[in-house]
């Protein structure tokens, strides 16, 4: 990476990670969300991105891990925090790698079809096994156990400020671990079914294989960041694995820019940050949100991050002519 | 010599079209086969069935003696049989590196590993950069596969192909749509890259066939008219009549 470029993201991470000392308790609890649903994002951004399938059912795995923590917590005795989101993963992961087996026979608007038939189906269960899911009542009342560090002391996540330093951490992590696979082998193996899938067949290449991998890997994904969700809220119903939670996920994804990491993470802050704004000064912020993507779709396929990638070059552009200039006038 | 690939009595429609009936094919270890016929004769086709892009409707396709009629199209690549394509079929956003890197990294196995960074595996680079300059891009490293030149997008496709080391390439039209010098570059590259390779080739351009071809096989309305050398095929009366004829004559 080049100088400036680690530059950026150094500022970016202690800005991120400075949040509680300049911000307010409201304020941080949107930063909160901005990084769960980055995470969400995130998820959906490896598939549809990287891999070039669209997913309209991405909330059914962020909401079974929302589902998982909340149960585990209510049920299980002395269940651990990060125990719970690693619960959560894991279910989710199991539940994506399922669908999967279906999902590798399909592509184009029959994959996306399926895709969103799937998280109905995970829909439909939450809201009727009313035992389990309490239905569209949903699940609440769970305490947030301290995490026990040995020779540190527990923290307490009540504390907003610490929930938003778990939530860093542990969306921090998965992120650096997405990064990893992008520089792998699996993530050429991935971006060969963006470009070509047919051809990377003919050049020795599993593409159901691919494909079953990283739509499991982003379950797990999605899977935590809805744990995470379920943490913050201390409330799940089936809001969280509906089809409007899949398009706010396909929304931010496309806001921000799917071709870079880093998008999915500026499309959920743009969404938490300005959504909450309008909210507050009319009721038809999600029309403008709308007016907003749809202005993406048409004139910036890159999104957000495209948006500061142009300025930054542009920029870059007028500061070497003037050294041009400056030069000429010299000589 | 030894076959090392044979297609059986191969037939084929599409949805009541017979596109092949009947197609008996050997390929010897080491040889430049050329498949020759007109426009429909059902060649790409017959390329699609023994790489495994589609199942044939019924007969069955030998690789080092071993059936594969029923395996599937990147168990065949890995095995050693590897095509090319007619129409340029590459992965246009990404680099000429990154493409050759592809298939090369496929050719060694390693294509689901999440641990080890590709950037970071020198010997695939240097592997990619030498086979770069084989085909003439090393000017071209950083390129994205979509924004070449036509004829270098050619030399990709081939170069895909060549990276995987297959047993038995299987080139279609290699020299399509290319000005004559492209042509004669192109010519010259396979002669240079399938020393060990053997080789099985459509061509529509008669000097290229009788430039690469050690035996040839003429397809005619889905089926094989003669197979034997240039001096058997081209002395052959139906061929003449079928096909050659024309050709040369123009």
């Amino acid at each position: 990476m080049k100088k400036s470029g680690m530059t950026f993201l150094l500022i970016i991470i202690v800005l991120i990670f400075c949040v509680p000392w300049y911000m307010g308790i409201i304020k941080m609890r949107l930063m909160t969300e901005v990084l769960y649903y980055g995470l969400f994002a995130v998820s959906l951004g490896l598939v549809t991105g990287y891999g070039g399938k669209v997913s309209f059912g991405h909330a059914a795995y962020f909401g079974i891990g929302a589902y998982t923590t909340a149960l585990a917590l209510l049920h299980i005795q002395n269940m651990g925090v990060i125990s719970a989101l690693i619960l959560s993963g894991l279910v989710a992961g199991i539940l994506g790698a399922f669908f999967s087996i279906f999902l590798v026979r399909v592509s184009g608007t029959y994959y996306a079809m399926l895709t969103m038939a799937f998280g109905q189906l995970v829909y439909g269960v939450a809201l009727k096994w009313r035992s389990v899911t309490r239905g569209d009542d949903g699940l609440g009342g769970f305490a947030l156990p301290p995490i026990d560090i040995p020779f540190l002391g527990s923290i307490e996540l009540i504390k907003t400020s610490n929930l938003y330093w778990f939530t860093m951490a542990v969306v921090g992590l998965l992120y650096l671990v997405v990064w990893h696979i992008t520089r792998t082998s699996l993530g050429v193996s991935i971006i060969l079914l963006r470009e070509n899938e047919d051809r990377a067949k003919f050049i020795g290449h599993n593409t159901s294989s691919t494909r079953f991998m990283l739509f499991t890997i982003s379950s797990v994904l999605a899977g935590v960041s809805g744990g995470l969700f379920a943490l913050f809220q201390g409330f799940v119903s089936t809001g969280s694995l509906d089809i409007v939670k899949s398009l706010d996920c396909v929304i931010m994804l496309m806001i921000g820019g799917m071709n870079h990491l880093l998008g999915p993470l500026a499309g959920s802050l743009f969404i938490v940050f300005v959504g909450d704004w309008l909210s507050h000064l009319t009721h038809a912020w999600e029309f403008y949100i709308g007016i907003v993507f749809i202005a993406m779709m048409l004139f910036f396929r890159g999104g957000l991050v495209s948006i500061i990638q142009g300025l930054v070059n542009n920029l870059k552009a007028i500061r070497v002519r003037n050294v041009r200039i400056q030069e000429q006038v010299k000589s | 010599m030894s076959v090392v690939l044979e297609a059986r009595n191969i037939k084929h429609s599409f949805s009541g079209l017979h596109v092949l009936m009947g197609v008996n094919l050997s390929v010897e270890r080491g040889e430049r086969h050329a498949i020759l016929g007109p426009n429909g004769a059902g060649k790409t086709t017959l390329f699609n069935l023994i790489t495994g892009g589609f199942k044939p409707s019924s007969g069955e396709i030998f690789f080092e003696k071993m059936n594969v009629t029923k395996k599937s199209i990147h168990e065949r690549a890995r095995e050693g049989l590897v095509r090319s394509f007619q129409i340029t079929n590459i992965f246009p956003k990404l680099t000429a590196f990154e493409t050759l890197r592809a298939s090369l990294l496929s050719r060694r196995n390693v294509r689901l590993n999440f641990l080890r960074h590709v950037n970071r595996m020198s010997a695939v680079k240097e592997e990619v950069e030498s086979l770069l300059e084989r085909l003439g891009l090393q000017d071209q490293r950083d390129v994205p596969a979509g924004e070449l030149a036509y004829g270098q997008q050619r030399a990709l496709e081939v170069g895909l192909a060549l990276a995987l080391s297959p047993k038995v390439l299987l080139l279609d039209e290699p020299t399509a749509g290319m000005t004559k010098d492209e042509t004669e570059k192109m010519v010259e590259l396979i002669i240079r890259a399938t020393q060990n390779i053997t080789l099985v080739i459509i061509e529509h351009d008669m000097n290229v066939v009788f430039m690469l071809a050690d035996r040839i096989s003429v397809l005619h309305f889905g089926r094989v008219l003669i197979c034997g050398t240039q001096q058997e095929v081209r002395s052959n009366p139906s061929v003449q009549e079928a096909y050659l004829g024309e050709e040369i004559e123009s």
